[in-house]
């Protein structure tokens, strides 16, 4: 697959997510944080979303809501989103299926459409963000061959998704002292996982039991370690390596993160505390989001490696290398 | 039996429908009477009821905008896009009428492409005296640096969309030949989609030449002309990006045929040979159908400042590395005063006579046509000749004094630069025009490939000129299209025997 067009696809399954989560944040929002923030903070009763989201530095003159939304300013606004995920569909377009390119082109111009003067557009925009995410995902897997574009569909998919619940765990710390027992549910209902909370620890909902579902599930598909379980399987999709092996540094950060998820939660919360804890695994996503880079979209000449001890011992000896050269360095 | 029902009263769609002076695709008489052919198409059409007919245009529009079967018109320097707008009656063509078309372009494209293997090549034609050195010479698209380059087949044009109108009499004429990177195929393909899925009784009654093996043909004809000998050589279609305004076709037809859709970047030169630059490294392409014009195809080469293109290309290109489709430097033979000499170029090739006639064409570079053309400019119409698209053009009688001074001062100033031609009285169809159908004037594009084979596909784009009275067809200037039915030669026209379309399942 051409490394252009991996990119493509990959950013185009991210946007609709992101888009997707971020409608979630809001209605979330609306429904349970409004209760509490809104006594503290007054006009800024929107402001955890804000820092959840990373957008916590942004000037904008616009009401929160509509920042989030629907501004053209906000690049990573709802709206903005969705353009730029049916941009990249556009420039993959030979390579999805036609019922995915509809999707995605019905959802920016339904969206694109609403006016302005709608007293009900941020609603309409959210819903139809998190109705569409639904259906694309849908579509990709039922008309998709399990080939490279699914992989790097998927791929794209899993990675914001890790994303985006991880920093949803990190709502409380955002919000005022004695606030996070709604902030637990805001994250559950954004995260649709209220009624599967209620199902296995009933109604006493806590940072525990939250955390061990948003954060450690092997079963709740918008867990932390589900998604990035999914990322590894269609790593090793692309690559065709075995599981427990790697070729690349992308499958080598992803079972990394995946083994400090599944083996090491509990010691590193005990040690770090939630907030650093989540900090933690947001920056090794981000080395996960450049080793992905580095290795399908960037231009490569060398030749592909084919086993983890080939790997292995390229790295040793680039390693070696620098050391020499180190010295040498040293030397003079 | 027909002339009884039809002979009763006037068909109730062309009750008000004036043909004017004008050939009429579908009708003929004072009273206008549906042709023996449009006859079943006359009758399903009006028997549709207002609601009926309104609701099937809007399904057909809503499915042209969610498909993205669009198109981008610069404005301002922001692109919209838009869809080209469809007329869903559609234009008809006998299996006899085709039958000739078909040998004329046949002909036509061989000529033309024997015609660019000798002037770069032997020049035979120019030494003889047959086409003028000097108008070759002077050509914008001419490649004198490309002299002598071998080509798989000696196939320069591989594609090819000739424009054909009807006169007053109903002769099929060319008006030109598109022999650069011709478009709108796409737009053939999807009409016809959209027209079984939304009037399959009528597609089914009528028994139409099927066009979705067009994809496929085009795949052979691009793996015909490979530089390397191997049972799957790799074909990329090379586009400018997803801001072109022809994007839509270029991803259409790259994932018909079942190939990479690259960009410029995509692509790199490395000695001599081309490579795409893929999730697992380098694979090396051996046919590039590129929808980017030479002038921006190797910014070392020709346009510097083009980010389109590839970087060498042209070295990989003339090494014989890697095929161009078209070749490079067909634009000789599209430019408009080269025209003028294709039925020449018949005769001196193939020692024939030209089975489609050219429209009568004045030379700005003949001096006796000069002189014609600037005393007779309101009544001519006037091209320069390497534009396209309807741009760089003066229709006389419609034009202002100001604007025929204006194109005069241009002509005197480059003689060479532009043509002339009568102003030809376009067919016209019936197309509908706020609910009631009214004459609007026609074009065919049909698309020609050839490579070892020389195919054609039944049929092509039809555009419309939707503004009333318009001469002018193109997309960017108003422009419509229709589905174009070539009927099958070998049944008649209420034959319910034919057998299942293969197109139903694309």
């Amino acid at each position: 697959m051409l490394s252009r067009v991996a990119e493509n696809l990959f950013w185009m399954s991210r946007f609709i997510e992101r888009a997707d989560n971020l409608a979630r944040l809001v209605r979330a929002h609306q429904t349970e944080l409004l209760d509490i923030t809104s006594s503290h903070h007054g006009d800024h009763e929107w402001h955890p979303l804000l820092e959840v989201t990373a957008m916590g530095d942004a000037e904008s003159d616009e009401d929160v809501a509509t920042y989030l939304v629907s501004s053209n300013a906000n690049v990573d606004s709802i709206i903005n989103c969705i353009y730029f995920a049916r941009e990249n569909a556009r420039a993959a377009r030979d390579k999805i299926s036609s019922e995915m390119w509809m999707e995605i082109n019905s959802l920016w111009l339904d969206v694109k459409n609403i006016s302005e003067s709608e007293p009900d557009r941020h609603q309409m925009i959210c819903e139809a963000a998190m109705r569409s995410a639904y259906q694309f995902t849908g579509i990709s897997v039922s008309t998709l061959s399990r080939k490279d574009t699914f992989a790097f569909v998927q791929l794209g998919h899993a990675i914001e998704r890790a994303d985006k619940t991880s920093r949803m765990v990190d709502l409380p710390h955002f919000l005022p002292e004695g606030s996070s027992g709604s902030a637990w549910n805001t994250m559950l209902r954004a995260c649709s996982a209220i009624d599967v909370h209620r199902l296995r620890y009933g109604l006493a909902i806590d940072a525990a039991s939250v955390t061990s579902i948003l954060l450690f599930s092997d079963t709740f598909p918008r867990s932390f370690r589900f998604s990035m379980r999914s990322a590894n399987e269609s790593l090793r999709q692309i690559s065709g390596t075995a599981s427990g092996n790697y070729v690349n540094q992308a499958e080598r950060e992803a079972g990394l993160l995946l083994a400090r998820v599944s083996f090491q939660g509990v010691e590193e919360i005990a040690s770090l505390g939630l907030h650093d804890y989540i900090d933690s695994l947001q920056s090794d996503l981000n080395s996960f989001g450049i080793a992905i880079a580095d290795t399908f979209f960037q231009l490569r000449t060398d030749a592909p490696v084919r086993s983890a001890e080939e790997y292995l011992r390229n790295q040793l000896q680039n390693q070696s290398r620098q050391q020499e050269q180190q010295q040498e360095q040293q030397q003079q | 039996m027909e002339i009884a029902t039809l002979g009763l009263t006037v068909h109730p769609l062309f009750t008000d429908y004036q043909t004017a002076e004008f050939f009429d695709e579908a009708v003929e008489g004072a009273v206008a009477t549906p042709r023996d052919i449009y006859s079943d198409a006359a009758k399903f059409f009006g028997g549709l009821s207002n609601q009926e007919m309104e609701a099937s245009l809007r399904s057909l529009d809503r499915n042209f905008v969610k498909q993205g079967v669009t198109f981008t018109v610069y404005s301002d320097g922001e692109g919209t896009e838009k869809i080209f707008p469809f007329d869903p009656f559609p234009r008809i063509i006998t299996a006899e009428e085709w039958e000739l078309v078909e040998r004329g372009l046949r002909q036509r494209i061989t000529a033309l492409n024997m015609f660019l293997k000798d002037i770069y090549s032997e020049r035979r034609i120019l030494t003889e005296g047959v086409v003028p050195t000097e108008l070759v010479q002077s050509s914008k698209h001419y490649r004198a640096e490309f002299t002598g380059v071998e080509l798989p087949h000696d196939t320069y044009i591989h594609i090819c969309g000739s424009d054909l109108i009807r006169d007053h009499n109903g002769q099929f004429t060319v008006l030109e030949d598109n022999g650069r990177c011709p478009s709108g195929v796409s737009y053939m393909l999807e009409n016809r989609l959209a027209m079984q899925r939304t009037f399959p009784e009528l597609y089914r009654k009528l028994g139409v030449e099927p066009i979705a093996n067009y994809p496929r043909e085009l795949l052979k004809t691009l793996q015909s002309v490979t530089p390397r000998q191997q049972d799957d050589p790799v074909c990329v279609l090379l586009t400018p990006g997803y801001q072109n305004s022809a994007y839509y076709e270029h991803s259409f037809l790259a994932q018909q045929m079942g190939i990479q859709l690259v960009e410029g970047r995509d692509l790199r030169c490395e000695n001599e040979r081309i490579y795409m630059h893929t999730t697992r490294g380098l694979t090396q392409v051996d046919v590039i159908y590129r929808r980017i014009d030479d002038d921006y195809i190797d910014p070392h080469f020709f346009r510097r400042e083009s980010m389109l293109g590839v970087p060498d290309l042209m070295k990989a290109y003339r090494a014989g590395n890697v095929s161009l489709v078209n070749a490079v430097g067909t634009g000789v033979a599209d430019d408009k005063a080269t025209y003028a000499y294709v039925p020449d170029m018949i005769r001196f090739y193939l020692s024939e006579e030209p089975i489609l006639p050219n429209v009568h064409t004045y030379l700005g570079s003949r001096p006796e046509e000069l002189t014609f053309i600037l005393e007779n400019i309101s009544e001519l119409v006037v091209k320069a000749v390497d534009e396209a698209g309807g741009y760089g053009m003066l229709i006389g009688p419609e034009s202002t004094k100001a604007e025929q001074d204006e194109f005069k001062t241009m002509i005197s100033a480059n003689p060479r630069g532009y043509i002339a031609q009568p102003v030809i009285s376009l067919s016209r169809h019936p197309t509908f025009c706020d609910g009631k159908l009214e004459g609007r004037h026609i074009d065919l594009r049909p698309y020609i490939l050839q490579g070892k084979e020389t195919v054609i596909v039944p049929g092509g784009l039809t555009r419309v000129a939707l503004r009333k009275g318009s001469l002018v067809v193109n997309s960017s200037q108003g422009g419509g299209s229709k589905d174009t039915w070539v009927l099958r030669g070998d049944k008649g026209s209420n034959s319910s025997t034919a057998k299942p379309s293969e197109e139903e399942s694309t």
